[in-house]
């Protein structure tokens, strides 16, 4: 097993609001494997979108690290950065705001090729066309405008403007939520499908854990700026550790009304905290149901129930031969 | 038997499209018993937010009800003046839609957002208003609502605002609710709790709820009975735990098996392609061109709704011979 192609650690983004500074991020590791699909689920607010931007240098991250491929993206400047950034693309949410209206089709897909490759007019246009075919549509609409296209078919073409690279990594931001339900599967299953085949890990942002259930290798799951758990996606799905993840798994409900009607809902108690002014202790407990004292007074560090999952919560037990041993 | 609450029968909305009127919405009919949750499904096209404010009369100028009725407690709305009608909105039906940001004045406060409807419905004071205003603010959970009414739109979060949205429907007590996807652009935990409260609403005070949404997790979680729309036509209509176990139209199965579940059951089969628009709806069976099981009879021509097993209503000329039940090992026992 190779190392992680992305390792993120200790990393912290803050927005300057006034004279003030909200922190969005306070102090995240995480990794993506080769080939990978990992998901980072959470609600807004929880930091996942500032994550994203301090993880692909759209925002410049406080502090901590992000390696891609052992090459630590913070700090990067200019032609390096710029260098670095030819590895890992974005699939943004809005696919009617994130096509500039006035290129062409095949000038949308193209133009990452001129900012990171030498390739001609001629060349560029070719592979334009192939990545057209390659997300399930034709070489006629290579000369069409954005507003030609329905929302679904958009996607698709800011999915083959991410991948024309062939980046290691994509990061995708709520790349489905703006579709309607058969879109969404279509534009779902081709994701997954061109992610495989070409063997590119994926960042996956949503707040929607059906979706997720769908596609991740692995979850990682935020609350107010911190990872609270991750873990496999089968394991966090069928035994979520950490009362948050608990909770958000038992809103989501379930399309089949006798299950649905017969599962018990975790009720969160409390008001959501002022990022500002985040609770002491751990970040979940204002609104834990299970808060013990100690909840109160000190953050928990990450426990490791399985050799492939971790949670911050004092109230789970870490397998013993996984942590060392408490004084 | 008690008698509906509102009955929508045969309603046909149409829109002036390049100087001739469309179809739009063709001979939707429904019920709405006091007490009861009836989801409105489909996809965005599908003609249920058409519907919903044809049946309010809000479509505007550009489209028009050309056939059909709605009975809201045995009147005909469509009948009633401009001036009536504007009794009926917000006071004895009430709406509220999808987008909280666009639906509230950003220039007052919440407070008086809601005041004015309670003095425009209920003729109250101004006082009796104000104490109205934190009551059902209190109600939809806003923490410290008597603080908070003097707050403006922007300073509160996005779930926040739909549930000021809601505070502002619920607050001269209507009868029936009308909601437009209302927690779609809502966290899990915040549309858990407004349904929960939805529900409540419907149980406790009888409040009949007309829920549009595409979210069958929503349905299954509120809903009483079941209207799927598709290419502006009812396609079928059931009761909520029937038409799970046992959809009887190809598009509702389709629907139904495209989706994602958060408890992983079942296998995901894509509905290939899209819907037709309004200028392409065939006079047969509208999603004959996407459905698995077509035979030429489905393009033979129009295909009524017809009273459907179990009770309920479907539009398919091979629903008697179709099992369209997810396999054995796909459901839950």
């Amino acid at each position: 097993m190779s190392g992680p192609l992305l390792q993120v650690r200790d990393l912290h983004v803050s927005h300057r609001i006034g004279r003030r500074s909200l922190p969005a991020v306070r102090g995240m590791d995480l990794d993506v494997a080769p080939g990978e699909v990992v998901a980072l689920v959470g609600e807004s607010g929880s930091g996942k979108s500032s994550a994203v931007r301090g993880i692909t240098q759209l925002i410049r991250p406080e502090r901590g690290s992000v390696l891609l491929d052992g090459t630590d993206l913070v700090g990067l400047r200019g032609k390096a950065l710029r260098r670095a950034r030819r590895d890992i693309q974005m699939v943004f949410q809005d696919p009617y705001s994130s096509l500039d209206p006035s290129m062409s089709v095949a000038e949308l897909i193209g133009e990452p090729l001129i900012v990171h490759t030498a390739q001609g007019r001629a060349e560029r246009r070719r592979t334009a066309v192939e990545m057209l075919e390659m997300v399930g549509l034709r070489a006629e609409h290579a000369d069409r405008y954005p507003h030609e296209f329905s929302g679904g078919q958009r996607q698709r073409i800011a999915i083959a403007r991410a991948l024309v690279l062939r980046p290691k990594l994509v990061v995708a931001d709520e790349a489905v939520s703006a579709l309607d339900v058969s879109s969404q599967n279509q534009v779902l299953a081709l994701l997954q499908e061109l992610i495989a085949e070409l063997g590119v890990a994926c960042l996956f942002i949503t707040h929607d854990l059906a979706v997720v259930r769908q596609i991740a290798d692995r979850v990682a799951v935020m609350y107010l700026g911190t990872l609270v758990e991750q873990g496999p996606a089968d394991v966090l799905f069928d035994a979520p550790q950490h009362p948050y993840t608990r909770a958000l798994l038992s809103a989501a409900p379930v399309a089949d009304p006798v299950v649905q009607r017969s599962r018990q809902r975790v009720r969160l108690t409390g008001e959501l905290p002022d990022p500002m002014n985040p609770p002491t202790g751990c970040v979940f407990s204002s609104r834990c149901p299970d808060a013990i004292a100690r909840c109160h007074e000190e953050a928990p560090a990450d426990r490791r129930p399985r050799p492939d999952s971790s949670v911050a919560c004092h109230l789970v037990e870490a397998d013993p031969a996984l942590q060392p041993s408490l004084p | 038997m008690t008698t509906p609450l509102l009955s929508v029968r045969d309603l046909t909305v149409e829109f002036a499209v390049r100087g001739s009127w469309q179809p739009v919405v063709t001979d939707v009919s429904f019920d709405v018993m006091p007490g009861q949750v009836v989801a409105l499904v489909g996809e965005s096209g599908s003609g249920k937010s058409v519907s919903c404010f044809a049946l309010l009369r809000l479509h505007g100028d550009s489209g028009r009800t050309s056939r059909g009725e709605v009975l809201f407690d045995g009147r005909d709305l469509l009948s009633l003046s401009e001036r009536e009608m504007a009794d009926v909105r917000g006071n004895e039906i009430s709406m509220i839609f999808q987008e909280p940001m666009t639906s509230l004045n950003p220039a007052f406060t919440v407070g008086s957002q809601i005041a004015e409807v309670v003095r425009r419905h209920r003729g109250a004071s101004r006082a009796e208003a104000r104490k109205r205003a934190i009551e059902v603010l209190d109600l939809v959970g806003i923490p410290r609502a008597a603080s908070r009414i003097g707050d403006y739109p922007h300073q509160f979060s996005g779930g926040m605002r739909q549930r000021v949205m809601i505070a502002m429907a619920l607050a001269t007590d209507p009868r029936m609710l009308i909601a437009d996807e209302p927690t779609t652009a809502l966290d899990v935990t915040i549309q858990a709790q407004i349904l929960d409260l939805v529900k409540d609403l419907a149980r406790d005070f009888g409040m009949g709820v007309l829920l549009v949404t595409h979210d069958l997790g929503v349905v299954a979680d509120a809903c009483d009975e079941v209207v799927v729309m598709y290419a502006g036509q009812v396609v079928e209509r059931a009761e909520c735990f029937d038409i799970f176990a046992r959809p009887r139209h190809p598009y509702t199965a389709g629907l139904m098996r495209s989706l994602p579940r958060v408890d992983g059951m079942g296998e995901i089969e894509i509905i290939p392609g899209t819907p037709p628009m309004p200028d392409q709806f065939p006079e047969h069976c509208r999603f004959a061109a996407r459905c698995p099981h077509a035979v030429a009879a489905c393009e033979a021509g129009p295909v009524a709704l017809e009273p459907r097993v179990n009770g309920g209503a479907v539009r398919c000329v091979r629903t008697l011979e179709l099992d369209l039940r997810r396999t054995p090992e796909g459901s839950l026992a």
